[in-house]
């Protein structure tokens, strides 16, 4: 698949909150705020996760036979190493590197970054083209929480029975979006730009 | 934003919205869920077990870490079980296996009995019937309506089917799609029962 398919394919096809439900509870509990800094740590730690992980699949895992470590892999060295970033871009001067930092932070343990990274190394994909999936998966993450949020907002506003209110029609409204994000497949997808 | 959040209730998937993403992606099928059900339990039992000894053994620092490990191992250890026993199963859930050890549900419990003084038996408990009671009627529905089938795990290959429709009601269900509105309703159900039995209160 070219470059460009992947971009496409990883922001709607294989969309990582709206076909895989990573990071649905997340914005379902309303943790949507600072969306361009939560962009920048999510694209910046899914891209470094993938590439570790491909890594150590292609040159550890695989040939040893060894893909079952690949969880304690991230928990016990990538998300110690992720927390250490986050804390220590989180005492820099600047305010929005802090709220990078702190978005960082709240993302090293989720499987919001775990799985977009799986998804993008355990794909038949080279390395550039490993994190070139998960940069576009960080992207159509936040693509469609932002607009599952201006939804979200709508809908406080509209006279909406008291249970539904909240986290059920935001999870109405993400599989209505899910079921407009399915017309857009893969193999249209290679049809289209190969 | 906090205006959005959610008051917690005792159902972790339809109460509390944890742990969705596997809710989300393999409910489509009962074996499937079960294998990944267990998984979240023996996790769960795991850290049940693991934390009150690592609370007196441990320094306050060293804990959090500890925990993560535990629970990398142990879903690690499922994930190579779970591929022994049932290799078809284990297959089809890929990635789902090693998303056990960062299930928001878990990280929850994790989070809240990391804190000193709190209730180590009673909490799992009711996570775990809570989380029981959702996920699994929830993946029954799914494979019934989406696949107009209903089966269970094997020693086997194969899953063993129980009954089989000639044709799926709703196709839609065991979709990604489908999984969110079948959530949707059901967190909306599950939150005019519990306002209905509040307002019922003397």
């Amino acid at each position: 698949m070219s470059y460009f398919g992947i971009i496409l394919s990883s922001v709607f096809a294989a969309n990582a909150l709206l076909s895989s439900g990573f990071g649905a509870s997340r914005l379902a509990r309303g943790n949507t705020k600072h969306l361009l800094p939560s962009f920048i740590a999510l694209s910046l730690f899914s891209l470094f996760v993938a590439v570790i992980l491909w890594t150590a699949r292609r040159f550890l895992f695989i040939p040893f036979g060894l893909s079952a470590l690949e969880v304690v892999l991230y928990m016990s060295l990538i998300v110690p190493l992720m927390k250490f970033i986050s804390r220590v871009a989180a005492q820099s001067p600047g305010a929005f590197l802090r709220k990078v930092a702190e978005s960082g932070d709240e993302l090293a343990i989720s499987s919001l970054v775990f799985g977009i990274a799986l998804l993008s190394s355990k794909a038949s994909y080279t390395l550039y083209e490993a994190a070139i999936a998960a940069l576009a998966s960080s992207l159509g993450y936040a693509a469609a929480s932002e607009l599952l949020g201006a939804i979200r907002e709508r809908l406080e506003l509209s006279d909406v029975p008291t249970s539904f209110k909240g986290a059920p029609t935001l999870l109405l409204s993400a599989g209505l979006m899910a079921m407009a994000f399915m017309g857009i497949d893969a193999v249209l997808i290679k049809n289209f730009v190969g | 934003m906090d205006r959005h959040r959610e008051s917690f209730v005792p159902n972790p998937l339809l109460g509390s919205i944890a742990g969705l993403c596997p809710a989300i992606a393999v409910t489509s099928a009962l074996p499937e869920a079960i294998l990944l059900w267990l998984g979240t339990l023996v996790v769960l039992f795991f850290l049940w077990m693991s934390i009150p000894l690592a609370k007196n053994l441990l320094p306050e620092r060293l804990l959090t870490p500890f925990s993560l490990s535990l629970m990398a191992i142990s879903a690690s250890a499922y994930g190579v079980l779970a591929s022994v026993l049932w290799p078809l199963l284990a297959a089809n859930l890929n990635i789902y296996i090693p998303l056990i050890a960062v299930n928001s549900m878990i990280l929850h419990y994790l989070r809240a009995n990391l804190r000193p003084g709190k209730n180590q038996l009673k909490a799992p408990l009711s996570i775990i019937l809570g989380y029981s009671f959702s996920f699994i009627p929830i993946a029954t529905l799914r494979e019934i309506l989406g696949r107009g089938s209903l089966s269970l795990p094997s020693l086997t290959l194969a899953p063993r089917i129980l009954f089989e429709l000639k044709e799926a009601p709703l196709r839609i269900v065991a979709s990604p799609a489908g999984g969110f509105m079948i959530l949707g309703i059901l967190a909306a159900l599950y939150r005019f029962i519990l306002h209905t039995r509040r307002s019922a209160r003397p």
